[in-house]
Formats: C-alpha cells, structure tokens, sequence
C-alpha cells in the first residue's frame, strides 16, 4: 500500500517520496540545511529573515501571490527556521502538485529581492522579534538564560536574533547567503502524495533536475556536549518561581525510544513519577513534568518544576538525583516496562490521521534521525524494545554533564 | 441509549486504528461564571478512575493498545477514543464504564486545578492573551459565559462537589453525536459500536439553559495601560451571525477578503506588505448555533498605531459598504470549496465538521448546502449582507504604553481605562 523511494538528481538534489494511495491531498517539504547556528554572530536572525524573503515572489509569482496562489486552491503553506534547517512546507489537493514543485524550484533559484523589499520584511521581522520575545516578559529572560546555558556554542544563539543583529544585516549580505546556501546540494525535498512515485519523479526531475546553482555547504555546527555553565539564576516578572535541570547527551538514535519511554514514566504523562509525587503531593509545586529534545547537534533532557513565588530553596534537585538513582529502577518493573511500550506504540501509530501528519513524521525520520526506513520500522522497534536498553540509556543520563536553573519570581507583577 | 444518538461513519485504510469521537453538546458556555474552567478540569479528571474498575484507565488502554482525549470546546466537550483494529469493543466498553461511572478523587482535582493556575499565570504574561480576555468581558461582560474568562480565582473556586454536579450535565444523552473512522466497513463497525452502547441506560435529564447573551452598547474603546511596550496590541470585535443563520455563508465568504484570508485579505497586506507595521494582523469569524461575532486582532508597531487604527476603520467601511470585488469573492470561494479536500483527509478533523453541524441543529445534508450555496453566492448576495453589519466597528481594546494608546483611544470615540489583571 504505502511506498517510499529516495533518489538523488544529478545536481545534488536529495528527493525522499511517500507514496499513500488514501491520501486525498500531497504534503510536501523542503527542508534548506542552513539555520541560525550556522549564521555569523553578528547577523544573528539572517537565516530567518532569508525564510521571509522566500515569500516575496520572483518574476512568475508576485509579491504575495505565493500564499494567495496555494490557499486558492485550498492549500496551506509556512515555513520555520530552527538552529540547523529551514523548512518550507505546503498542503496542496494532488492534482495541483505540479503545481507548487514548479513554484518551490522556481523561487530557490530566482527568488527576487530587492533592496526595497529587503527593507520592508527587515522591519516585518523586527516586529516579529517584539512580537514573540521583547514584548514577552517571560520569554525575554530565557532567550538570556540560553545564552549563558550553551556560552560559545552557536545554540546560544535564537533562531529570531534580536534587535540589533537583525538591524546588522545588510542587503548584500541577504544576496550573498541566498546563493552561497541556497541550492540542489544542500536541500532535501520530502513529499508524502497520492501521486504514483513514478508520476511525482518525472515532475520533480522537469522541475528541480534543471536547477544549476551551485554553492557551499555550510559548516558542521559542533556537537553540542556541555553546558557552558552548571548553575544560572534569573529574575523573572511571573508570580512563581521556576527550577530546571537538563542533561546533554550525544545524538545517538539508540537513546531515542528510550529517552522516550523515560519521559512518559518521569514527567510526560499525567501519571507520571513527577506529577504523582510532587505535582499531587506538594502544596507548593504547581506544575512539573520533563521534556527531550532531540537534534544533530546533541540531545537533551530537561526536568522542570513550576512553584510559588516564596519557594526559594526546595530540595528538586535532590529529588531528580534520588529519582534517577533509585526511584525509576523501583517503579519500572516488567509490567509496567510493558504498559509503556504499548503507550508508545499507539501513540505512534495513532497519530498517523493525516497526510500532513504522515509527511511530519516522515520528515522526522530523514532529517532529525537519518534513515527513512524508521517510518516503516519504528513500530516493531517499540515492540521489542528491552528494557535493559532503557537502564543503559538510563545510566548514561544520569552520569551526562547537566545545567541547573533558577528563575526566580516575583510576590506582585508589574504591569 | 443508542437510539438518541447521531451516527457518521467514514472509511480509512491506513493506519491500522479506529478514530471514534463522541460530541456532547455541553461546553464551556455551559459553566457557572464564578468557576470558569470547570468543563476543561472535569474532562481530566473524567477518565482517571472508575467505580467498576481497580486500576487506572490509562494502564488498561496501554495494555490494549488504545488512548483518548478529550478537549472543550465553547459549545461541546468531544471525546476521541483510538485504538487498533482487534480491539475496538473491548476499549469503547471500558471507555463507557469510565463515562459512566466515573469516580472522583480530591487529590487529581488538586492537582489539575494547580496545573490550571499555573498555566495560567504564565498565559498572563502575555498581552495579546490579555487584550483578548479584556476584549470579551469588555463586550459581554463578566455575568456572561462568553464574557468571562478562567482566572486563578475562578479555578480556586471549584470543588468536588461542583465537579460532580457538571458531570451530572454531560450525561443527558439527547443530542449526543458519534464519528467513527474505520479500515472495516460501515455495517459491521455501526454493529459493534451499537452493541457496546446498549449496555448503558441513561436518564434524560434537563437541560442547563445557556444564560441569555446580550450585547450592551457601552464606551466604544478600553485601554490598558502596560509600561515598557514596544508595541501596541488592538483586539476588536463587530457582532455578526450565528452559524446558523442563513447570512453566515456570505459573510464568513466576504470576510476572507477583509480580514481572514491571511495574505488575500485587505487589512494584512496594507498593514503588513505596504507598511511593515506589523508581522500580522488577522481576522477570525466565530459562529455558534446562537451567537457570531467577528473579531481582528494585531500587535503593531507604537509609532505606525494611530494609521493602523484609521487604515482598520477605513477597510471595514469600504467593505461593509461597498462589499468585494469579482476577483475577491472568485478567490474566496475557491479557497472554500478547496479546503474541503485537506478538511476530509484528516477523518478526525472531517468527525469534527460533522458532529458541529450535528450539536448546533444543522440539517444532514449540510455540507451539501454549504458548497452549493458557496457556489452560488453572487456579488450582491455579499452587498447585501455586509450592510445588515454594524455601520462602524462598535468595541476596540487596545493594550500598550498609555501616552501612545490614550489619544488614539480619543479620537475612535468614548472609552473607559482598566488595569491589566482586572479581567
């Protein structure tokens, strides 16, 4: 039923193509290998930036015609710029998906900015920065807790910049990362469709196989091993007061499903050993649970608890240690291993309800893990998963180096 | 029990799982003012424990491969269970105990209420969250479901007893509506889901009446002064029709190219393409089955506010007057129609469309209406409509520095001053 084919064009175009013949719609992705980590520090915010220009047409398409033209016949479309990629994305019906591969080929060769429109979408972004973090009382002061958490490391650096990077950056510059990163060779193109795979690779080579541009591969961002520090406190304008621990592992995809299961037990479920013992047992903590994170640079794990305001000291971190040490190895008996491999299993394949949903996941397996073939296959590694996998794994995160945070709020908030 | 219940079925045949929902026509409209958030604390703590069963459900389902949620809606709590083929019967029984015979516990109503406060004093931070929950109590006022919001005190306020007694609500099953998307074919599927269902016998109880809304023509603008802001956030709101009605389609059509349709709208590309002023400005219509309104909402930059607030008026002006053009109502009417595609590929968000029409009394066939009536719409129809709207946009909150917002807030017209947490 569902068929994956992955092929590469003679000009470096890497093409991984889902074939669903239920799919009533195609959901496609291109996915530049180019994000904020790889930017020069002082145009902090280029890369995000270029990702608005990507919207302001070439000579085919017109200013603004580029959304107007997919949401017409029904379609979506975005994009995001993390530390390592920039991804656009469409949702289009099938028989329009000539359609937007012609218009994603065009604009990575002949995207049209001017110093004009560079200007406009400069002053768009700023508006976004104050949008989404300088207007943000609680936002800001974690975009500076990031940049002491990963000091030197490009991590520190938010994939929106700030104020004064994003007015560093010059038109020339815009011109110059647009063709040096741009191109066939740094880009993988992901489409989940109803298409026959034979049908959508002839569009593709028409389309994409023509492209000459040529360009650099950007640098490797280093792994991301340590923290730059071990302890960071803040004050935060909130009336509650919050501690975080979180532990950096390499990437290696032997953590991923473990790391998963790990987060269910801890802190990601309702039921979970954080929400139990503490959410439901201490007056004082109002929330608290964990979160992995997954990239190419490194993993981490993060433990949070949300308090309030007057609890200065508290004794989670202790906790953390005693739970990592004992607790989990208590808990995590054979029956429970398995309740928790059931959970991750259907979460897994429930959450496939959509074409866009499929392609996310998809894209999840190439991009973040390396190997399309996960799609087909991370259900039967759920299954057989062990549960000496999950103490291993258990181990090397309780023995990685780790960073500590205080945020500390405030009794009354100023407005 | 079964036969007061509404029946949709649609066919997949990838991933190998069923999707059922259950819509009951009980939402957050349905919650007493003074404990808003009571329908969103009763859903989590509605599927934890049962009277008919020792264990939690969530280790059950983990073991037959199901899981569920369940989420609020202002007019409907939907619950949607997923679950591999073999062993559909066998979860939605014990999704039903679970329902049915729910058993409370203080310690997870605790523990949920804390959860709600948390987040919301972090969701307080933010202004435009705030300028909103302003703009709806501006407009409705704080004895009305839809004007006010969940707050830490309204969260505080609600205990166990209040807890039970909104259950009691959601087990009236008149109007109840059920979505299942399956690999297996209708006959077979409608047969277990049937025989699962008739196990229950429930009492039709009365219906909670929603209290009468009602829009009081007050100042035309608030203000809340917020020190160290870089920017402005204008929330407006102009009443319109309930989903219902027959003016819905040409409006919510119409307003697509004023307001909703992103970068085909009036207002984005003014404010956004041609002066920079903003990263977005976007319009959103919400029709009920008796109240519609809609509502545009921006951050925009401090020095560009005052022409934004003249651009707005002027747009909705031109619009309400003189409607659309040919190529506006051709764009919007092809998104529509189109949108359908994406809206079926999804079986749960295609339940979703279902089971709204179904709880807000719309006929079977009205999709079929809605595309050819869309398909139908002429230029005048839109005219026509857009006049019956309010001459000038009657409610504006704006949230910002008080020197930048205070003399704009005099020129739109009368308006009143509130502090930023008295919501």
């Amino acid at each position: 039923m569902i068929k994956i084919e992955n092929f590469e064009l003679k000009n470096g175009l890497k093409v991984f193509y889902l074939y669903n013949p239920q799919s009533l719609i195609s959901f496609l992705q291109v996915w530049y290998h180019f994000g904020s980590a790889q930017e020069e520090k002082e145009k902090n915010g280029i890369a995000h930036l270029i990702e608005h220009l990507f919207f302001k047409g070439t000579d085919k398409i017109k200013e603004t015609e580029f959304s107007r033209i997919i949401q017409k016949e029904g379609g979506s479309c975005n994009a995001f710029t993390s530390e390592e990629k920039i991804c656009f994305y469409e949702t289009i019906p099938s028989e329009k998906l000539e359609m937007i591969i012609k218009m994603e080929a065009d604009r990575m060769e002949n995207l049209k900015i001017t110093e004009e429109n560079f200007e406009k979408e400069r002053k768009v972004v700023l508006e976004e920065y104050k949008e989404r973090i300088q207007n943000q009382p609680i936002v800001k002061p974690l975009i500076e807790v990031r940049k002491e958490v990963f000091g030197d490391h490009p991590f520190s650096r938010d994939p929106a910049g700030c104020e004064e990077t994003i007015n560093n950056i010059k038109f020339e510059d815009v011109l110059r990362y647009y063709k040096d990163f741009f191109h066939p060779k740094n880009c993988t193109l992901i489409i989940v469709s109803s298409k026959e795979i034979d049908g959508g690779k002839e569009i593709i080579e028409k389309n994409f196989g023509i492209i000459e541009k040529e360009g650099k591969i950007p640098s490797p961002i280093p792994p991301l091993l340590k923290p730059s520090k071990e302890y960071v406190e803040k004050k935060i304008p909130l009336k509650a007061t919050i501690f975080s621990k979180t532990f950096f592992l390499p990437k290696k995809e032997a953590f991923y499903f473990p790391l998963n299961l790990l987060h269910n037990l801890i802190g990601g479920d309702e039921d979970s050993i954080l929400k139990r013992e503490i959410q439901e047992k201490k007056f004082y903590v109002l929330q608290t649970g964990t979160f992995p994170f997954f990239s190419n640079s490194g993993t981490l794990f993060l433990f949070f608890t949300l308090n309030l305001p007057f609890v200065k000291k508290y004794n989670f971190l202790k906790t953390i240690d005693d739970l990592l040490k004992n607790k989990i190895r208590e808990v995590l008996n054979k029956e429970k291993f398995e309740e928790l491999k059931g959970r991750l299993a259907i979460s897994l394949l429930s959450s496939l309800n959509s074409t866009e949903k499929i392609g996310l996941y998809f894209a999840d397996c190439i991009i973040s893990r390396g190997n399309p073939e996960y799609f087909f296959k991370d259900y039967e590694t759920i299954k057989n998963l062990n549960i000496e996998e999950v103490f291993e794994t258990l181990e090397v995160l309780r023995n990685s180096s780790f960073c500590e945070v205080l945020l500390k709020g405030s009794i009354w908030q100023k407005t | 029990m079964a036969e007061n219940i509404k029946f949709f079925y649609f066919n997949h045949l990838f991933p190998p799982v069923h999707y059922l929902q259950i819509v009951i026509p009980k939402g957050s409209l349905s919650e007493p003012v003074e404990k808003k958030g009571i329908m969103e604390i009763l859903s989590e703590n509605l599927f934890i424990y049962s009277k008919k069963y020792k264990e939690e459900l969530k280790p059950i389902f983990d073991r037959l491969g199901a899981n569920f949620d369940i989420s609020v809606s202002e007019e409907a709590t939907l619950i949607t269970l997923k679950v591999i083929k073999e062993n559909f019967e066998k979860a939605l029984s014990i999704l039903l105990d679970f329902l049915h015979y729910p058993a409370f516990k203080e310690k997870n109503l605790k523990s949920s209420k804390k959860q709600a406060i948390g987040n919301l004093k972090i969701s307080l931070t933010d202004p435009q969250i705030v300028s909103e929950m302003h703009l709806f109590d501006f407009v409705f006022g704080k004895e009305n479901p839809l004007g006010k919001s969940q707050t830490p005190k309204t969260t505080k306020n609600i205990k166990l007893k209040d807890l039970i007694s909104q259950y009691e609500r959601l087990k009236d099953t008149r109007n109840w509506g059920i979505f299942i998307s399956s690999p297996e074919e209708e006959g077979k599927i409608k047969e277990k889901i049937f025989r699962t269902l008739s196990k229950y016998e429930l009492k039709n109880l009365d219906l909670f009446e929603l209290k009468e809304v009602k829009l009081e023509l007050k100042p035309k603008v608030r203000i809340i002064p917020k020190k160290d802001m870089t920017q402005v956030s204008i929330n407006l709101l102009i009443p319109a029709f309930p989903r219902t009605s027959i003016d819905y389609i040409p409006l919510k059509t119409s307003f697509y190219s004023l307001a909703e349709g992103g970068f085909s709208s009036r207002i984005l590309r003014e404010i956004r393409v041609e002066m920079s002023s903003t990263y977005g400005v976007l319009g959103s219509y919400d029709a009920f089955k008796d109240i519609g309104y809609l509502q545009i909402s921006g951050m925009v930059k401090n020095n560009d506010f005052q022409k934004t607030v003249e651009i707005i008026e002027k747009l909705y002006k031109e619009w309400k007057n003189e409607g659309i053009n040919v190529e506006e109502l051709e764009e919007a009417k092809q998104f529509y129609l189109n949108s359908f595609k994406t809206i079926k590929d999804d079986p749960l968000e295609w339940g979703s469309f279902l089971l709204k029409n179904h709880i807000q009394d719309l006929p079977e066939n009205y999709y079929e209406i809605l595309i050819e009536r869309i398909k139908n719409l002429r230029l005048e129809d839109i005219k026509e409509v857009n006049k019956k709207l309010l001459e000038e946009i009657p409610f504006w909150v704006f949230l910002g520095e008080e020197k930048i917002i205070k003399p704009v807030a005099e020129m739109v017209g009368e308006f009143e001053i509130k502090s930023y947490y008295d919501i």
